[in-house]
């Protein structure tokens, strides 16, 4: 069988695996929300330190980090050498018609950082954070939206019940497609249009399989007592810990640092 | 459960189940006809009938899922067609269903088993008891923290009767439960169902096309042509080959083995169900001839 992993989870048991979802998905929304409001190189720096101590702490090894932040490296060089060409200030070197400036050099390498920060920050949720985790910390925080009738409860369900049956799909993706395949069907090769049409005789199946599986999951969860979200209560609750709390307090002194290395 | 059979015969505790003249149809093709059943609490019953007999049409009415088009059906006095016994009435009996694969909703074994207490807005604590109870009553206390889609057939379906009895339902229905299952599957889901119904005293009815698990009941129907067309224990149902042959049934192997024998001049009886009973005879013959 296939073993299909969602997202870049990597299972361990650090001291950050071990946080609140909530507490994970909170810091790292401050902590964007951060990058782009402070605007010195040295706080960008202290960012980037900062982040290469939490992957430390949950000992993914840097590789993978390069690894995850190649794709964008063509993307970081093309803003970088757009801003060094088009600000103006002092010159520092010139050919041609184009002088790069002392301010367009800063200024490239600042953004630079800030992307490489941004990437490491967000797959640090992902690395440290199963879906399903992240399903039941979204459930939580929205929670008080429930009051104004939006139905937090419901998408939080439709959520995981799609991660339960993304694998299982899958699977039966592999199945249907050999039971073509072994009756002749040519799925690898041809033009895109004839490959496009090949298509359809695994999609069809799937399709009606896929109904016929939400039919029997909506009678199975009504006969087990499901009517909708309300008044349902939860196995594990979500509860902060006092581990939370150290490490938001970490975070605390690290905004703190930031904001005093802004002032030099 | 012993005591409650008592009481039933004194009149004083009425039946689990009670089909009151039930028929129904989907839309204009009737399925079922003027059905009357009781099952005692603690009863084993099995369903038998061809493909298309009405046996899962039988199973959704019993909790509410179908409502009769006439008669009534009442699960511990409560009546099924009254909406406001249903949630009652899925509690106290529990469904499960063919296809293990579409009845597990969460993405974590202990989380699935969870579903029912938590939709009943149970205490955290009380969820965690009853959800730990019913993964050992299924014997799969190593897997309570994996993805169900790692798991065998036969263990997702006892993850499936775990999720039911989680919330303690007085009865489990089980539809076909072993037929997507590998035999090694199969005969470890009924050692669970046939251990609840004889230790935990839950009421079982097992709708099935596998001769030798409906021989485990205390007793058996048959439904043909939207009737009940047979009744009674194992024994006297699968001794009469020829009505159960030609109700698109088989006996059970080891019958069929003991009626050859038998035909063949081994003096073994005829209505041998279980394959100890046949060794036995067999063992028996043995030591005439010593
Ligand atoms: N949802 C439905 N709508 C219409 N007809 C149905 C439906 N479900 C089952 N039937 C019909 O009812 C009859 C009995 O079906 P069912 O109870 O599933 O039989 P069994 O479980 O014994 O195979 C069959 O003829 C079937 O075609
Ligand atoms: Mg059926």
């Amino acid at each position: 069988m296939r073993d299909i992993t969602l997202g870049q989870y990597i299972n361990g048991d650090s001291p950050i695996h071990r946080l609140d979802p909530r507490v994970r998905l909170i810091l790292t929304l401050v902590y964007i929300i951060i990058l782009f409001s402070f605007k010195s190189i040295l706080q960008m720096i202290l960012a980037l330190v900062f982040i290469l101590i939490a992957y430390a702490i949950v000992k993914i090894p840097l590789k993978m980090l390069l690894k995850s932040l190649k794709p964008i490296i063509p993307i970081v060089l093309f803003t970088s050498i757009l801003n060094m060409f088009f600000i103006s200030g002092d010159v520092v070197f010139s050919f041609w018609k184009i002088s790069v400036t002392k301010q367009g050099l800063y200024y490239a390498a600042l953004m630079s950082l800030r992307v490489i920060c941004l990437l490491a920050g967000s797959s640090l949720l992902t690395y440290t954070s199963t879906p399903i985790e992240l399903t039941g910390a979204l459930e939580s925080l929205f929670k008080p939206l429930t009051k104004l009738g939006f139905p937090v409860n419901d998408l939080a369900m439709m959520m995981t019940i799609a991660l339960r049956f993304i694998p299982t799909l899958l699977e039966e993706t592999d199945k249907i497609m050999a039971a073509q395949k072994s009756r002749g069907a040519n799925l690898d090769t041809g033009k895109l249009f004839e490959r496009i049409k090949a298509l359809t005789p695994i999609l069809i199946p799937l399709f009606v399989s896929a109904f016929r599986r939400a039919d029997e999951l909506a009678l199975a969860m009504e006969c087990r007592c499901y009517n909708g979200g309300e008044g349902r209560t939860r196995l594990n609750e979500l509860r902060l810990k006092r581990s939370d709390l150290k490490a938001t307090l970490v975070f605390c002194l690290f905004c703190v640092l930031l904001v005093l290395a802004g002032k030099i | 459960m012993r005591e409650y059979i008592d009481f039933y015969e004194e009149g004083i505790v009425s039946s689990l189940i009670k089909f009151d003249n039930v028929s129904f149809s989907y839309g204009k093709n009737s399925v079922l006809q003027d059905i009357d059943l009781s099952v005692e609490k603690g009863e084993f019953l099995a369903v038998l009938g061809y493909n298309g007999s009405g046996k899962s049409t039988m199973a959704k009415l019993i909790n509410g899922i179908l409502v009769p088009s006439s008669g009534k059906v009442y699960v511990d006095g409560m009546d099924t067609s009254d909406e406001k016994n249903l949630s009652e009435i899925r509690k106290k009996a529990g469904m499960v269903f063919q296809n293990p694969d579409n009845q597990i909703v969460a993405t974590i074994v202990e989380e699935d088993v969870a579903f029912a207490p938590e939709n009943l807005g149970l205490d955290p604590k009380e969820i965690r008891t009853r959800v730990d109870d019913a993964i050992k009553a299924v014997g799969l206390e190593k897997h309570i923290k994996d993805a169900p889609h790692k798991l065998s057939g036969g263990q997702k379906q006892r993850v499936a009767i775990a999720g039911v009895l989680a919330m303690r339902p007085m009865c489990i229905i089980l539809d076909e439960p072993t037929a997507m299952l590998d035999p090694k599957g199969r005969s470890l889901v009924m050692n669970v169902i046939n251990r609840l119904n004889r230790e935990n005293g839950i009421t079982v009815v097992l709708i099935t096309h596998f001769m030798e698990e409906a021989v485990l009941a205390d007793r058996i129907i048959v439904l043909a042509n939207g009737k009940i067309a047979m009744e009674g224990t194992p024994r006297t149902i699968f001794s009469e080959k020829d009505k159960v042959t030609s109700l698109g049934l088989e006996v059970p192997p080891v019958t069929e083995l003991a009626i050859k024998l038998s035909e063949n001049g081994i003096k073994v009886s005829k209505d041998i169900i279980r394959p100890e009973e046949l060794i036995e005879a067999i063992t028996a013959l043995k030591e005439d001839i010593h």
